[in-house]
């Protein structure tokens, strides 16, 4: 829907003659909130609105003061600011946000006269193969998967398992033939041996039997260990690629996206697709593979019979899918109503003392048994359906049985020469060979599209660009010496939000700089612009005179240490996770590291010592403690470019005076750039930059701003008051 | 008070003070034409007025039009046609702002039952659809509603 394209032929012969398109957005919302379309245009010279059509608005870009975005109940709209008071330029549904977050900020570029950053293409929201509206943006729609093409890829999968996967083809022949023998053999048995004058033929015909009986078992248990060894490889494969490929994905791709849900499509769309490869597959293959077979034999038996038994076939079919699309709401809204009764359960034991303090306990009673009993009756109907549609079914296909009885005991009885009691006999066998799986059809084809939709999400993250490792011109810096420059750089993690608003910033090698500013001003953007996490939308960072982009990516970050603000630290013992990323190095080096860290103590003071495991996240230690294996994980890699990044946020005072000192000893000779809430911790810094809104406001030492009385002044003057605060209180206390 | 237009602004005349507002429901949901409020440019409330009727017949034509634009909640007049495919719900109705097609992922989050006969649904975007009662539908509308509900 809703895409950044081409101007509609009608709209463009509305503009003036050589009058050129930037941008051409359409809406989903009319002016007046109708849903369908209008168009916001901007062209070299004018802003456009096309409401259904017809031009609604124009004006020259410079007549414009600014625009900004209303976010409004159920939609938004683009509002131009001008002389004149506000303007609302276009309206759009919550599906057109990014769209228009884009145009809003490429439209501000070209009213103040810069060059417009285009926007960025936006995930769609609707299907763009069938417009379906998607369950969330850029998700794969489940309503046209192209099950061929995922199908053909998840072949490619099994290139490397040819071998294998020819031997089960193999076998699933070996399944079939032997699954079609026992009805022909009674055939043999009954017109042969017992009506005819060959009892001699018995041992033989009963050898056949048990042979079949011994084939299938031999072939199902190959078939059965091959599926689940494919399968299991298959995704296995499958989802190693996935991991590696998050691994080098963008870190704008995670910006979007919440890790639950990667974590969820590496273990859960593979699992799916794992369960359907090994379980699903093979009943598919064989059981469609025999339905072709068990057709041919009958019609050879007997063609006009034959065709009176594939009469029902329509119906079992058609009666699965029937059945299949009753039941599948069924299972859906059975599985809301358990998380529904779960949500209440949760809160009732969480919320118990709560509800107990405001005496809720019997209304909370009976909001519980409100939802249980809509359980207890989604269940109850899926268990009704699914009865009646067993049933019926089986009914269909007795019918069917029961007319070939009556039609080839009438041909038998009236002495037809063509047909014998063992052709009966023979045909009712393969009769329920034939119906059995069709009633599953419709199911199997469900789950098939189930499992293959999570195959292409996978395919999707594979697809995915990573980063850029190596630039082809890639230049070889194996030590750095330290100096960083930022040239009038911009940069937006969302199109329409600049974060950072041109700043340009020479660091010398060696020097200690401090950023300074509130939450939310663009210090840890800075930050993440220099170990290259993002790329920046105009300017240059230069570090030793190199472009960043120059650099192969990982001699770059190898020479940038980080001590961030909350360390993240590897279920692993706290050895290793010193010396993360440099595991060649010997312990003497690591205790070296640890001792300058002011670590070493309190490690030798653990009872495992060096060995000891820290947990999940580190979860056995304290900030102070996690933040100083940090400081000497930075100290051991001893980087050229250190990063602290709200070092001593989170630890008391004491703690915070051994960190100190163990900053001092990390950026000794360093260049070094400090984010530091406390300000106190940039007593060290040779210049402090302040930072306010995406800009360089102040920049100088501590005792110059404090002279200039400007920002840092009211920063230093704020903090002093609250921790005269804090320790009023500890003494009231 | 008076509230007056500038362009597209909404400007309240208070105590002899012009200030910039922005109209807003204090119920959307539920009780969408009760309380208004009128908060500035800093998001400060400046006035709660029990309803409508407190203004004067301009301005109170002036807030209608002002809180029609600001508020879009489709009211769902027929439902063509639901389906309910792994987990995501599809709707496709006929609206008093015309025709749509939209999903709902998660019944128990997405769909708040406002009575038994009263609900708002809400899609993965953040857009919003009404039904006011459902016994006001159709009966294969009702049939399609309580397919997926």
């Amino acid at each position: 829907m809703a895409s950044n394209g081409e101007l509609p032929v009608e709209l463009a012969r509305q503009l003036q003659p050589g009058e050129t398109v930037h941008i051409a957005q359409p809406s989903d919302l009319t002016l007046d909130r109708r849903f369908g379309t209008s168009h916001l245009v901007v062209t070299d010279a004018r802003v456009l609105v096309f409401d259904a059509g017809k031009l609604a608005f124009a004006a020259p870009v410079a007549t414009l003061k600014k625009v900004r975005i209303d976010e409004l109940f159920g939609s938004a709209r683009l509002v131009a600011e001008t002389p004149d008071g506000d303007r609302h330029l276009i309206y759009y549904s919550k599906a057109c946000v990014p769209h228009f977050a884009g145009v809003s900020r490429a439209l501000n570029d070209l009213v103040e006269g810069r060059p417009a950053v285009l926007p960025d293409k936006v995930e769609p929201a609707y299907c763009p193969r069938c417009q379906a509206p998607l369950p969330e943006r850029g998700a794969t729609c489940v309503l046209c998967v192209q099950r061929l093409q995922v199908f053909k890829r998840l072949l490619g999968l099994l290139q490397p398992h040819r071998g294998k996967a020819l031997l089960l083809m193999a076998t699933t022949v070996v399944t079939v033939g032997a699954q079609m023998g026992p009805p022909y053999i009674t055939k043999m048995i009954v017109d042969d041996v017992i009506k005819g004058s060959h009892p001699e033929r018995l041992p033989g015909w009963i050898a056949a039997m048990v042979g079949c009986g011994l084939m299938l078992l031999a072939s199902r248990l190959v078939a059965g260990n091959l599926t689940s060894w494919l399968g299991a490889q298959v995704v296995a494969d499958l989802r190693a690629q996935l991991h590696t490929q998050l691994q080098r994905l963008q870190m704008s791709y995670f910006q979007r996206r919440e890790s639950g849900e990667l974590v969820g499509r590496v273990m859960n769309d593979t699992g799916e697709l794992q369960r359907f490869l090994t379980d699903g597959f093979p009943y598919f293959l064989v059981n469609t593979f025999s339905f072709v077979v068990i057709a041919g034999i009958l019609l050879s038996l007997d063609a006009k019979l034959a065709l009176l038994v594939f009469v029902p076939v329509p119906f079992l079919v058609g009666g699965g899918r029937w059945f299949w699309r009753r039941l599948v709401p069924m299972f859906h809204r059975h599985g809301s109503r358990i998380g529904a009764l779960h949500s209440i359960l949760n809160e009732s034991i969480y919320g118990i003392k709560i509800i107990k303090a405001f005496a809720q306990e019997n209304s909370r009673s009976r909001k519980f048994n409100r939802t249980n009993a809509a359980l207890t009756n989604a269940r109850f109907s899926i268990e009704q359906t699914f009865i009646g549609f067993s049933e019926v079914m089986f009914w269909i296909m007795t019918l069917g049985v029961t007319a070939v009885w009556f039609f080839a005991a009438r041909r038998i009885s009236a002495g037809d020469p063509t047909f014998t009691l063992g052709s009966l006999l023979a045909f009712v066998g393969y009769i329920w060979l034939f119906y059995g799986p069709l009633q599953w059809f419709t199911a199997i084809m469900n789950w098939m599209t189930n499992a293959f939709a999570g195959a292409e999400r996978i395919f999707n993250v594979l697809d995915s660009k990573p980063e850029l490792y190596d630039a082809p011109d890639a230049i070889d810096v194996p030590k750095l010496r330290g100096t960083i420059r930022f040239d009038d750089v911009r940069f937006s993690y969302e199109r329409d939000k600049e974060v950072i608003k041109g700043i340009s910033l020479d660091v010398g090698a060696g020097e200690m700089i401090g950023l300074v500013g509130k939450s939310g001003a663009g210090k840890s953007t800075i930050i993440n612009l220099i170990c290259r996490f993002y790329d920046v939308d105009s300017g240059r960072i230069t570090v030793d005179g190199h472009p960043l982009p120059k650099f192969k990516l990982e001699q770059l970050r190898r020479q940038i240490g980080i001590v961030p603000q909350d360390p993240f630290l590897f279920n692993a013992s706290i050895l290793d996770n010193i010396r993360y990323g440099w595991p060649q190095s010997t312990f003497a080096e690591v205790v070296r590291a640890a001792r300058a860290a002011n670590a070493h103590d309190f490690i030798l003071d653990k009872e495992d010592g060096y060995d000891t495991i820290i947990g999940e996240k580190g979860a056995m230690l304290s900030g102070g403690e996690k933040q100083r294996l940090a400081i000497a994980r930075a100290i051991l890699h001893d980087p050229p470019i250190l990063i602290l990044d709200e070092a001593t946020s989170s630890v008391d005072s004491e703690t915070e005076k051994a960190i100190q000192e163990a900053i001092a000893n990390l950026t000794r000779g360093r260049t070094t750039i400090a984010i530091a809430h406390r300000l106190a911790t940039l007593r060290n810094a040779h210049r402090l930059v302040v930072i306010d809104d995406g800009k360089i406001v102040e920049q100088g030492t501590h005792d110059e701003l404090i002279a200039k009385d400007g920002t840092y002044a009211k920063l230093v003057r704020l903090q002093s008051e609250i921790n005269q605060l804090r320790s009023q209180t500890v003494v009231w206390a | 008070m008076k509230l007056l237009r500038h362009g597209d602004q909404i400007h309240a005349e208070l105590d002899g003070e012009t200030k910039v507002v922005r109209l807003v429901w204090a119920r959307p949901i539920s009780t969408a034409g009760r309380e208004i409020a009128l908060l500035d440019e800093k998001k400060r409330e400046v006035a709660l007025l029990p309803g409508l009727d407190a203004l004067d017949p301009t301005s109170r034509q002036i807030a209608e039009e002002e809180l029609r634009r600001r508020y879009l909640l489709p009211r769902i007049t027929r439902v063509l046609q639901t389906r309910s495919h792994f987990g995501t719900r599809y709707w496709h109705v006929e609206t008093n702002h015309g025709v749509r097609r939209f999903v709902v992922r998660n019944p128990n989050h997405d769909i708040i039952w406002l009575s038994d006969d009263h609900l708002v649904l809400r899609d993965p975007l953040g857009n919003r659809f009404e039904i006011p009662s459902l016994a006001a539908l159709d009966s294969a509308s009702r049939a399609a509603v309580n397919n997926v509900t």
